[in-house]
């Protein structure tokens, strides 16, 4: 009797085997094994989708879209000064306009500046609520040099790099992490002007980036990634939310309780006028800095005078790379200061 | 075999026994779940999941409950039964914890969709199987109640 209750149990103990064996595969399958996909629609043979994305694919592997020799990192000829050369520099935006919930307690300092060939970037680093924010105000002269760039120039799954690393790569003066798409299985991807995931993600509130460089937010359930990409969209960034619509904070205290009121590192991209933009990452975290709620960044961004910001990829992801070096505080795996490998990047060359 | 004859008597105690060692596990598996979550979501930087929070309901309501129910009326489910019980709240439990990991790393994965259809299709065989017990039981015995009927499995 005792064998036969044995026996029993022992389809039992193979099912629960099978489930932990499962779950560890579907774990390895979430953040360690790689998968290179292609570009949306890149299939469907004879389609009007196909023949764009596939020359633009190839344009991918030609390395136009990363790796270009544009400003080498840390080795630019351009006017760069070093932290400290003009410390003490105020922005007059953000030191003015602070509310009840965001306190910058210091006026920007300015970390450095680059000003080469129509593109004008100065870093300044703020306090706000006890956290240390770093913002890039850019000043292009041409909306082509704000682009992205993927890990190891491959769209897929588990295909990280650092941002520095990436942005590196890519010749980049200045870079953010991005959305970290590789995190998702839906969401729209639009990079440089190619469609790689029309997978809508219900209700996300997408950032597109045209190509004039305005940018504009469009919720997925009101329209599909084809139809973005015939409106212009160079960049599409699915992450959010948006933080600032129209010059006002489009975040309620109240807003995606708990991810949204946690303190954590950021990183979000706004646009004050035409070719205008503000690129901010805050640390988060650490002893020195808490990092910020959603609405706290929402109300920065606004202070900086953005019409329109975007919360990008936070916590450990949250980097800002400048002229060859990493200028925020990452932090990977909890509370170590390491970069943490991301999906994408936003970068200016 | 009767489910009314001696041997079903005999078997009652050990049944019994079963349960209350069933109930012991689910009650440890409630609580390393309960603590899994609280440590989880302590070292998750403010990120909330209502998966790894709650993913302690499933061995609470789905074992701990019933057991306790069962072993207070008496009545008692075949074991083929509640072994694909067992597997069910096992597969939603894991299910919820693997969605909470995700959750709180914000991403996503399609493969968490197999939990929930798994743990779906095990319970609804462990209740079917308990119901098909209960009428073959009822059949051969005239009972009109479902006692005694986990004495089928003992021939």
């Amino acid at each position: 009797m005792k064998k036969q209750r044995k026996r029993g149990r022992i389809w039992e103990w193979l099912y629960m085997a099978l489930l932990g064996v499962f779950t560890v595969y579907a774990l390895l399958d979430t953040f360690v094994i790689t998968k290179v996909y292609a570009a949306a629609g890149t299939a469907a043979a004879g389609a009007e989708t196909a023949d764009t994305v596939s020359s633009d694919t190839e344009e991918t592997d030609d390395g136009d879209t990363a790796g270009d020799a544009g400003v080498a990192a840390g080795d630019d000829s351009g006017t760069v000064a070093d932290a400290g050369d003009t410390a003490g520099d105020t922005d007059a935006a953000a030191a003015d306009d602070t509310s009840d919930s965001t306190q910058t307690e210091e006026a920007g300092t300015v970390i450095g500046t680059y000003s080469q060939d129509g593109v004008s970037i100065t870093v300044k680093e703020y306090r706000v609520s006890d956290t240390s924010v770093y913002v890039a105000d850019v000043t292009l002269a041409s909306a082509d040099s704000l682009q992205s760039a993927f890990a190891d120039d491959t769209y897929g799954k588990n295909v990280t790099e650092t941002t520095s690393s990436i942005a590196s790569a890519a010749g980049a003066v200045l870079a953010i992490n991005g959305d970290f798409y590789g995190a998702q299985e839906s969401g729209y991807v639009i990079r440089n002007g190619v469609l790689y995931r029309d997978t809508a993600s219900a209700d996300s509130e997408d950032l597109v980036i045209y190509k004039d460089g305005t940018f504009g937010i469009e919720n997925e359930s009101d329209v599909t990634a084809q139809e973005l990409l015939d409106n212009g969209a160079e960049q599409v960034l699915s992450f959010g939310p948006a933080l600032v619509e129209d010059g006002s904070v489009s975040v309620t205290q109240n807003e995606e309780v708990g991810k949204a009121k946690a303190s954590n590192p950021r990183t979000a991209i706004g646009v004050i006028d035409s070719l205008h933009y503000e690129f901010v990452v805050s640390d988060g975290r650490t002893s020195e800095s808490t990092g910020l709620s959603l609405y706290q960044l929402a109300e920065f961004m606004e202070s900086l005078g953005c019409t329109t910001a975007y919360n990008l990829d936070g916590g450990g992801s949250s980097t800002m790379y400048f002229n060859g070096e990493v200028i925020n505080q990452p932090t990977t795996n909890g509370r170590t200061i390491a970069e943490r490998k991301v999906s994408d990047v936003l970068y200016v060359k | 075999m009767s489910c009314m004859s001696n041997e079903w008597k005999n078997s009652t105690q050990r049944q019994e026994d079963t349960a209350r060692a069933a109930l012991g596990r689910y009650e440890a598996a409630t609580a390393f779940v309960l603590v899994l979550g609280a440590v989880y979501e302590y070292f998750s930087f403010g990120v909330w999941s209502g998966f790894m929070v709650y993913a302690f309901l499933f061995p609470l309501a789905g074992g701990v409950l019933p057991l306790r129910i069962l072993l207070r009326t008496g009545r008692r489910i075949p074991a083929a039964a509640a072994g694909l019980w067992n597997c069910g709240i096992a597969t939603f439990t894991a299910g919820c914890l693997f969605c909470g990991i995700l959750e709180i790393y914000g991403t996503t994965n399609r493969l968490s969709g197999i939990y929930w259809i798994a743990g779906t299709v095990l319970l609804a065989a462990g209740v079917l199987l308990t119901a098909a017990e209960k009428a073959a039981c009822e059949r051969r015995t005239g009972l009109q109640t479902g006692k005694g009927m986990t004495g089928i499995r003992q021939k």
